[in-house]
């Protein structure tokens, strides 16, 4: 590669500056990561304080059976009715259960995959920039007030918002004049403001922005996945602003988009809300399948199984899932018709879901696995990803459905797709990318403690809720009869062995910083068959990425030569 | 394959030799980077003060220190409110700055004009929501509409007359953007402010409107309809086009930013993003106004 020339700034930025007035998709997808990865941290100690009050059935329905069973008294729990807990009574709870969703969603899994895509993409496609460079600095400051308003909220009169992350009303119109449910508002909006602008900034990227000879036909599935994520992103975001819009008007102007006696629809805004809400599992699941397929390829030192099948499974999933939103909602009273059509478009996403995965496999299929860490999270993801995907199956089922609604089974259902299936993915382009992004390798004999105490972890957390769930055990409860105590302290078990690996990790990702830079271009050795163009150049890359757009002969990812 | 001649990098296609040649600002094409800015940063700042402006404000925040007193709640909102648009203001003035030493002008062009199309997508989704609860309402709820009373008539010829106003505005505007794109910039410049004016015709219009509605007690909250399904309607009937005066609104000042940098001399025949996009944007409002006039006044 020839020496780049030195490049006349217009004006020169150091330290701290540097960082706050960056306009590199690089330095703005660390940024991302970054502020992904302490996120995570909060959810999951949010997640450490739920399972910590769960881990006892409970003190007030537990109260009289355990005097009468065993005499033992229930441990301290965090929440407790009478406000006698370490954080204050069952209100504090339903805080902690919305917030912990709030962050894991808006803070973490959906910006977690926009890191990757804000760093990776314009590699992939041989790009020196995004296509709105200042934007995108824009999109990711916008996330920091979004989530100072979010977790504020603990400290204001009356608390954060504690309806779900749904803010399902009438009982997200509770409480008005205090102002917790409306800085979760707001907060939504700023963060989907970032999302719409992302979006934008990602398709007007990859329509215009491709290499010479990077066509279509060519491109990564990461970044095809992206573009199709974008278009979700674009149309269904403004949905959700709207939808918890009508709860702040219903809150705060006197408003009533929902209340049902005069004239409102409290029904109808759980359609809106899932309008957004359902393409939005996609959100935060597509971009980790396309970037899943080139880890497995990588490992597997082959190409992808059915680059097309794959391109359109993925275009398939992003326009059905627009389709399918109310078998979030089948209890709600609907017709039968629109019961049967929700059952059977949810159905019906399974078929690309699992081209995908039957794709992932004959990648595997007579290849050169290498288990990397990155490999084994791409492993592990597969395996727990489709039994939450068969979770799904039988929850869209919608006689089946009327029973486990509103159960753990859901609970475990959504954790076992979102934990199971995005974080695993998260993990698996972070061990996978990293080196490229820091220019540092990930410990390999530390990241295969990280993954196998996630893996059990994982499986022993939502596993359990499963059968919490069709044994009867409500969901957003703080107490629970002693029956459930054995799935129950499993969970609680599971949990602490998730943390730890993140912890493991997190420690890790720190340490990495202080190992001898990366010399190489490529230091998994994979270019030569992957041919994917952010393995040709250094690790991390300069600033502008490429001098030229590498001189390697692409091949062909449909698997035809040239 | 044969590795010679080597494309550029996208986006940027100068001169093929690698590193060498210097454009006449003394760049590389080939490492050519946007310079940094610190304005998003700035804006994002703006942004965080308001919404706790306004939580001071409610008087939600005791024990916050100043935060606690309403008064500074209301001094925190509108200097948030100062450094989002002056910051904002900053941003387009960068922009504007930098434009000659963007590399490929034309894509530049393009990629902008994707990006209102984009957003206007969004936007229409944005709209989408209220036409969807409008409709849905409507189908289920046989009451969803206007109250009838003797003293109140919904409709009538004053949003006819604004219709009809906001309609011919579209038109002046695309008579100007034409104008521009034959340089006639003075011909550009009176169809702007046509534009402008009537614009403003439309939202006093619909201020009247709105001022009549209130005045004889049609809003959710007046008693004669507050238990009915009269007040959903009036709510999506606020809250419809309000949200559209607001874009109403915007495109004014879009319209106005424009009409200042031709009076400056900023756009040349080929080159006026700006007032394309502002054209753009004003005939995206006004498609919503009929969607949202057949919508509220004809079904409604």
């Amino acid at each position: 590669m020839n020496a780049p020339a030195p490049m006349p700034e217009i004006r020169h930025y150091t330290g701290v500056m540097n960082w706050l007035t960056t306009v590199d998709h690089k330095k703005i997808g660390l940024i991302y990561f970054w502020f992904v990865v302490l996120m995570g941290l909060v959810g999951g100690a949010f997640a450490g304080a739920i399972r910590f009050q769960l881990a006892s059935p409970g003190a007030t329905l537990e109260a009289l059976q355990a005097a009468q069973l065993a005499g033992t008294a229930a441990p301290m729990a965090l929440f407790n009715a009478d406000g006698s807990g370490l954080f204050g009574n069952y209100h504090r709870y339903n805080e902690m259960v919305t917030m912990h969703a709030s962050v894991m969603i808006f803070f973490t899994i959906i910006p977690g995959f926009i890191a990757f895509a804000n760093y990776i993409v314009p590699l992939m496609i041989g790009a020196r920039d995004m296509a709105f460079p200042k934007m995108n600095a824009f999109g990711v400051w916008l996330l920091f007030p979004s989530a100072i308003l979010m977790i504020t909220s603990f400290f204001v009169k009356g608390g954060a918002a504690a309806s779900g992350w749904t803010a399902y009303p009438p009982l997200s119109l509770t409480g008005v004049g205090d102002p917790g449910q409306d800085m979760w508002v707001m907060g939504v909006h700023f963060a989907g403001v970032s999302s719409i602008l992302a979006a934008i900034n990602f398709l007007v990227t990859i329509i215009s922005l491709r290499a010479p000879g990077m066509t279509w036909s060519k491109l990564p599935l990461f970044v095809w996945a992206t573009f199709f994520v974008s278009i979700i992103q674009l149309v269904a975001t403004p949905v959700l602003a709207a939808a918890v819009t009508m709860v702040l008007m219903d809150r705060n102007f006197g408003t009533s988009f929902t209340v049902a006696s005069s004239g409102g629809d409290p029904v109808l805004y759980q359609h809106i809300f899932w309008f957004y809400s359902h393409p939005a599992v996609y959100i935060m699941i597509l971009p980790g399948f396309g970037a899943i397929s080139h880890i497995f390829a990588a490992f597997s030192r082959k190409l992808v199984f059915g680059y097309w099948g794959m391109v359109i499974a993925t275009g398939s999933i992003t326009a059905v899932g627009f389709a399918v939103w109310a078998h979030h909602m089948f209890t709600v009273g609907m017709p039968i018709w629109a019961q049967n059509y929700f059952m059977i478009a949810s159905l019906v996403i399974a078929v690309p879901t699992g081209i995908k995965v039957f794709s992932w496999l004959a990648t595997m299929w007579g290849g050169t696995i290498r288990f990397t860490t990155a490999m084994l999270f791409a492993c592990g993801f597969l395996s727990t990803f489709v039994i939450g995907g068969f979770g799904g199956l039988i929850l869209a089922l919608v006689q089946i459905d009327f029973s486990f609604h509103d159960s753990y089974f859901v609970v475990g259902h959504f954790h076992m797709v979102l934990v199971g299936g995005s974080v695993m993915l998260l993990f698996a382009m972070t061990y996978y990318w990293w080196p490229k992004m820091s220019g540092h390798m990930l410990s390999e004999s530390v990241g295969k403690w990280v993954f196998w105490l996630m893996f059990i972890g994982i499986l022993c957390t939502f596993m359990p809720m499963h059968v919490s769930g069709m044994e009867g055990m409500a969901r957003r409860i703080p107490v629970y009869w002693a029956d459930f105590r054995l799935t129950n302290h499993l969970t609680t078990g599971g949990y602490c062995l998730t943390f730890l690996s993140a912890l493991i990790f997190f420690i890790d990702l720190i340490a990495s910083y202080r190992r001898p830079k990366i010399t190489v271009d490529d230091p998994w050795q994979i270019n030569d068959v992957q041919q994917s163009f952010e393995w040709a150049t250094s690790c991390p890359p300069p600033d502008y990425n490429f001098v030229q757009v590498p001189p390697i002969p692409v091949i062909d990812p449909t698997g035809g030569k040239h | 394959m044969s590795t010679a001649p080597i494309p550029a990098a996208a986006g940027h296609p100068g001169p093929s030799a690698p590193g060498h040649l210097l454009d006449e600002h003394g760049n590389d094409p080939n490492t050519h980077i946007p310079p940094p800015s610190l304005w998003p940063l700035l804006v994002t700042v703006g942004l965080t003060m308001m919404p706790f402006g306004v939580v001071s404000i409610l008087g939600a925040l005791p024990g916050w220190g100043p935060l606690g007193y309403p008064l500074f709640g209301v001094v925190l909102l509108l200097t948030g409110a100062a450094i989002f648009v002056g910051c904002l203001m900053g941003w387009c003035h960068q922009i504007i700055r930098e434009k000659p030493i963007s590399h490929n002008p034309a894509a530049q062009q393009r990629d902008l004009q994707y990006f209102v199309l984009l957003f206007l997508t969004g936007e229409l989704m944005a709209f989408g929501a209220v036409f969807g609860y409008f409709y849905y309402r409507h189908a289920v709820d046989p009451n969803f509409g206007p109250p009838h009373g003797a003293d109140f008539h919904f409709g009538g010829p004053l949003v006819a007359y604004a219709t009809f106003v906001l309609l011919s505005s579209s038109i002046t505007c695309e008579i100007a953007h034409h104008a521009l794109q034959k340089h006639q910039v003075n011909l550009a410049k009176f169809m702007f402010v046509v534009t402008i004016l009537l614009g403003v015709g439309f939202l006093g219009c619909m201020g009247f409107e709105w001022g009549e509605f209130i005045r004889r007690g049609f809003y959710p909250l007046h008693p004669s309809i507050a238990d009915s399904s009269h007040s959903a309607f009036a709510a999506i009937f606020y809250t419809g086009t309000g949200f559209h005066g607001l874009h109403v609104a915007i495109g004014l000042v879009m319209l106005f930013m424009v009409l200042a940098r031709l009076q400056a001399g900023h756009f040349a025949a080929h080159r006026h993003f700006a007032a394309v996009a502002a054209s753009w944007y004003w005939h995206f409002v006004d498609i919503v106004w009929v969607l949202l006039f057949i919508t509220v006044y004809v079904v409604g």
